[in-house]
C-alpha cells in the first residue's frame, strides 16, 4: 500500500478531532475522503502532510513512518497537496508560483544560490517544466499575470499545477471542486484522470457527491472524527451508517 | 540659504542615506522571513568595516577586501542564526528580538577584544578631491556608498526575482505554511535571510570604513537603519531604500538648520513621528507582506 493510516487520532485540547481512523490507499488509486462538515477531513490532511503531528496512531507512506517528520521532509518524500482555503503566493506571478513548486528539484545548495552560482540551465529547465504544468491545467495564457488576479476557479487549478510541479507520488486535493462552475468541474474531473494516468495517486476531500462517485475508486467516510465506512462508491451509497450521517436518522418514537 | 549650499545638504544627505538604506535593507530581509527585528544588524555593519580594515592591512587588493569582508560577515550572520536563533525558534518574536540584543552586545564585546577601542583608519578607496555636482560636492568615497546601495538593490532584485531559490525565499515570506508544504524549509530560509542581511549590512560597513571604523559604531548606525526600515514599513524593499534617503536628507538638513549636535536626535525624532502618526510606515500594509 502506498499510504497506510493506522488507528490515527488527533486531539486539540479536550476536543477529539480524529479518533482511531485506519485506512489505506494503493498506488494509482483515486481515493476520496468524505463526511459532513467538521468530520475531520481537513485535520486528516494536515496530519498526513505534517502540518501538525498526530496525537496517536501511525502514518506510513511509501513504507516510511511519517510520525515526527516535518512538512518539508514529507513533501520531499513525494507528497503534495492543495488547500481548501487557497494558499497561493499572492504577490507572485502565476508562473512563479509553479516554479516555487519545482524548488525541491534544484540541486543548487543554499550557499551556491546565495553566491549566485545557480546554473542557468537548471533555471531554464524549471521554467520549461513549470510552463508544461500550466499548460496541463490550461493556464498557459496567464503565466505572467499576478496570481492574485485569477478568478477563483483558476486559482484552484493553479494550486494543482503548483502541487504537480513537485512531481509527487501522491497528491492530496482539499475540496478541489468547491466553488467551481459545471464547466470547470468537468475540466477538473478530466484533469484528475490525467494525473492518475501519469502515475500519481490522488486523494481528494470533496463535498460534491457527483464528482466523488464518478472519480473515486475507494471512498473513506468520516463522521465526528471516526471512520464509519470504507469501500467502493456503490458500497458507500448503500451503507446505512453513511446515509444516516448524511441524511439523519428517521425520527423514532419519542421516548 | 543659497542654492549651492542647499544642493550640498541634499547630496550629503543622499550619500549618508544610501548607507542607512543598506542597513535598513538588512532589517527588512530578516524581518520578512523570520518576524524578528534583528538588532545585530548594526554590528554586521561594524564587522564589515573592521574586517575591511583588517584585510586591507594584510595587503589584499581592494576588490578582494570588499568580497572577503562581505562573505565573512555573511557567514558570521548565518552562523549566529544557527547557534542562537534556530535553537530558540519556537520562542515568541519578542524573546528572539531580545536574543538579538544580547548577541549584539556579545559581538561588540568580542570586537573590542580583537580590535581595541581606537578607531581604525584606512585610506579612501579612490583618491582625488571632491567631485562637483550642480554647485554641491561629494567625496569619491560617498559615491562608493551610493554605488554599494545600487549594487545591493540590483543584486537582491536578481536573486529574489530571477532565481528559483529567490522565489522560494519570497514564497516563504508570503506564506510560510504553503512554502513548507512545497518542500521549502523555513529554517534554511531563516539562515539565508540572516546571511543576506549580514551581507548587505557588511557592504555598508566596508564602504563606510574610510569614514569610520570603530568597535562601537554599530549601535548608532543600526538605529538609523532601523528608523529607515520602520519608516519604510518594515517589509518593503523599495520602501526602506527611499526611507533611508529620507532619513539621510532629514539628518543633513537638521544639522544645517538646527545644530550638528542634534544629528542623532533627528532620526529618533523621525522614528517617534512615524510611530505616532503612521505606525505602518510609508509603505507598510497591515496584514500583508511584501518583498
Amino acid at each position: 500500500m502506498l499510504l497506510e493510516v493506522n488507528n490515527l487520532g488527533k486531539s486539540f485540547g479536550g476536543v477529539k478531532a480524529l479518533q482511531g481512523v485506519s485506512f489505506s490507499f494503493a498506488q494509482g488509486q483515486i481515493g476520496a475522503l468524505i463526511g459532513p462538515n467538521g468530520a475531520g477531513k481537513t485535520t486528516l490532511f494536515n496530519l498526513l502532510t505534517g502540518v501538525f503531528p498526530p496525537s496517536s496512531g501511525e502514518i506510513h507512506f511509501r513504507k516510511r513512518l511519517l510520525n515526527g517528520m516535518s512538512a518539508v521532509q514529507i513533501s520531499a518524500l513525494g507528497m503534495a497537496r492543495t488547500f481548501q482555503n487557497l494558499q497561493l503566493f499572492t504577490n507572485m506571478s502565476v508562473l512563479e508560483n509553479v516554479m516555487v513548486g519545482c524548488h525541491g528539484q534544484t540541486k543548487t545548495g543554499l550557499l551556491g544560490a546565495a553566491l549566485r552560482l545557480t546554473s542557468r540551465k537548471e533555471e531554464k529547465h524549471i521554467r520549461k517544466t513549470s510552463l508544461e504544468m500550466l499548460d496541463k491545467v490550461g493556464l498557459m495564457d496567464y503565466a505572467d499575470s499576478p496570481a492574485d488576479t485569477l478568478p477563483f476557479g483558476q486559482k484552484r487549478l493553479l494550486e494543482i499545477a503548483r502541487a504537480l510541479a513537485m512531481r509527487p507520488e501522491i497528491i492530496l486535493l482539499d475540496e478541489p471542486a468547491a466553488g467551481l462552475n459545471p464547466t470547470e468541474s468537468r475540466f477538473l474531473v478530466d484533469l484528475i484522470y490525467r494525473i492518475r494516468s501519469e502515475g500519481a495517486t490522488v486523494v481528494l476531500v470533496e463535498h460534491d457527491m457527483e464528482t466523488v462517485m464518478e472519480l473515486a475508486d475507494k471512498i473513506v467516510v468520516l463522521d465526528f472524527g471516526e471512520k464509519i465506512a470504507e469501500g467502493t462508491p456503490v458500497e458507500i451509497t448503500r451503507n446505512d451508517r453513511v446515509i444516516e450521517a448524511y441524511l439523519g436518522r428517521e425520527v423514532q418514537q419519542p421516548a | 540659504m543659497d542654492s549651492s549650499s542647499l544642493m550640498q545638504y541634499i547630496l550629503t544627505g543622499l550619500a549618508q542615506g544610501g548607507l542607512y538604506a543598506l542597513i535598513g535593507l538588512g532589517f527588512v530581509l530578516i524581518y520578512n522571513v523570520t518576524g524578528i527585528i534583528n538588532f545585530v544588524q548594526g554590528e554586521f555593519v561594524m564587522l564589515g568595516a573592521m574586517l575591511a580594515v583588517t584585510y586591507e592591512r594584510m595587503g589584499l587588493p581592494l576588490p578582494l577586501v570588499i568580497v572577503f569582508a562581505v562573505v565573512s560577515v555573511a557567514l558570521i550572520g548565518a552562523g549566529l542564526e544557527v547557534i542562537s536563533i534556530r535553537p530558540a525558534r519556537r520562542a515568541t518574536p519578542l524573546t528572539l528580538i531580545i536574543i538579538t540584543i544580547g548577541l549584539s552586545m556579545a559581538v561588540r564585546g568580542i570586537a573590542l577584544l580583537i580590535w581595541g577601542t581606537d578607531p581604525l583608519v584606512i585610506p579612501a578607496f579612490s583618491g582625488g578631491g571632491p567631485i562637483k555636482i550642480l554647485g554641491g560636492a561629494l567625496m569619491p568615497q560617498q559615491f562608493w556608498i551610493l554605488g554599494a546601495t545600487a549594487v545591493s538593490v540590483l543584486g537582491l532584485y536578481i536573486f529574489l526575482d530571477l532565481t528559483v531559490m529567490g522565489k522560494a525565499f519570497r514564497a516563504c515570506v508570503i506564506n510560510k505554511m504553503g512554502a513548507s508544504l512545497m518542500g521549502i524549509s523555513p529554517r534554511r530560509m531563516s539562515t539565508l535571510a540572516f546571511a543576506l542581511g549580514a551581507a548587505v549590512g557588511a557592504l555598508g560597513g566596508v564602504v563606510f570604513a574610510p569614514t569610520l571604523a570603530s568597535y562601537d559604531m554599530g549601535m548608532a548606525l543600526g538605529v538609523k537603519g532601523f528608523v529607515a526600515a520602520v519608516l519604510g514599513g518594515l517589509t518593503s524593499v523599495p520602501g526602506v531604500i527611499l526611507s533611508g534617503f529620507i532619513v539621510g536628507i532629514g539628518e543633513s538638513f537638521g544639522t544645517a538648520f538646527i545644530s550638528s549636535g542634534y544629528k542623532d536626535a533627528i532620526s529618533l525624532f523621525i522614528l517617534l513621528l512615524v510611530l505616532l502618526v503612521r505606525p505602518q510606515g510609508l509603505f507598510g500594509i497591515y496584514g500583508g507582506k511584501r518583498v
